[in-house]
C-alpha cells in the first residue's frame, strides 16, 4: 500500500533523507525541497490489518500521473498499535520505527 | 578409500534434517525503482530490514545510474548499496558508483549476486544523491530478497 509518511534526515551520506521504517521503496516525494514527506510503498504484510479495513484514512492522490489510493491519516490509538507490531515484529531496532503518517 | 561411517551418538542421531533456505515460509521482497531526479541530497531510496525470528538472502542487486539531461554545473551523481550488521553495527556499502560528468546518457552501473545471508536484524539500503544544479539524473536500482523462517 502507498502510504504518505513525514521524512526524516538531513540529506547526506551519514543522515540520509529517509522514513523510519523497516521496509518500503520511496515512490515519490512530495515536491517540496528539501522533502517534507514521501510516498512510500509499504508490504501490507507490515500494516496492520486495522488499519487495511477502516475506512476514511485514505486519499485519491495524483503520483507520477496516475491517481492512486494513498494512506494519509491514521488515528492515534491505530498508531500506536501499529508502533508496538513494528517493536515486536523487529525487536532488534525496538523504538526505532515511529514514522508519522499525514 | 574412506572408512563407511555409523552415527551411533544419541545427540548426532537425534539431529532433524532442515529444510534448505528456500524452503523454510519462503517470502520474496522484490524492489525496483526507475526515475530521473533534479539533484537532490542524499536519500534511502529502498530500505528493507529483517524481521526478527527470520534470515535473508540477497539473491541480487543493482544500481545503473546514467544523466538525463544536462546540468548548469554538473556535480557528483552517486548511487551506492550499503549494508548494515546488526552483530557488527558497522555500515558499509559494498557497491558504489558515481559519476562527474554532463555527457547525456553517460551511464555507469554496478552488478551484484548472490551477496550472502543477512541474519535477524540486519539491513540493507539502495540510495543516491547528486550535488549538480539543474538538469536530472535517472537512477535506477533494483534488489531481490527472499525471506526465511528460522531453523
Amino acid at each position: 500500500m502507498i502510504v504518505r509518511v513525514k521524512a526524516v534526515g538531513s540529506g547526506t551520506v551519514a543522515d540520509p533523507y529517509r522514513v523510519p521504517f523497516p521496509t518500503y521503496r520511496i515512490v515519490a516525494d512530495d515536491g517540496n525541497i528539501p522533502p517534507i514527506a514521501y510516498y512510500v510503498d509499504i508490504p501490507d504484510l507490515l500494516i496492520p490489518p486495522g488499519i487495511l479495513i477502516a475506512p476514511g484514512l485514505t486519499s485519491q492522490i495524483s503520483i507520477n500521473g496516475k491517481v492512486t489510493t494513498v494512506l494519509t491519516t491514521v488515528p492515534p490509538g491505530l498508531m500506536m498499535q501499529w508502533y508496538q507490531e513494528l517493536d515486536i515484529s523487529y525487536q532488534e531496532h525496538a523504538g526505532q520505527f515511529r514514522h508519522i503518517v499525514q | 578409500m574412506g572408512l563407511p561411517i555409523t552415527l551411533t551418538n544419541p545427540a548426532i542421531a537425534g539431529l532433524v534434517k532442515v529444510s534448505n533456505y528456500y524452503d523454510r515460509q519462503p517470502v520474496i521482497q522484490n524492489f525496483y525503482n526507475n526515475n530521473a531526479y533534479a539533484p537532490h541530497g542524499v536519500t534511502n531510496r529502498v530500505t528493507y530490514t529483517v524481521p526478527t525470528n527470520k534470515g535473508a538472502y540477497i539473491e541480487f542487486w543493482s544500481l545503473t545510474q546514467v544523466r538525463q539531461t544536462a546540468a548548469t554545473t554538473p556535480g557528483q551523481s552517486q548511487i551506492y548499496f550499503s549494508y548494515f550488521g546488526i552483530q557488527s553495527g558497522i555500515t558499509n556499502a559494498p557497491g558504489y558508483s558515481q559519476m562527474n560528468t554532463n555527457t547525456l546518457f553517460a551511464m555507469d552501473r554496478v552488478v551484484g549476486g548472490n551477496f550472502g545471508l543477512m541474519v535477524t536484524g540486519d539491513q540493507v539500503f539502495l540510495s543516491d544523491g547528486d550535488t549538480s544544479t539543474g538538469g536530472t539524473v535517472a537512477f535506477i536500482e533494483s534488489l531481490k530478497v527472499t525471506e526465511f523462517g528460522s531453523i
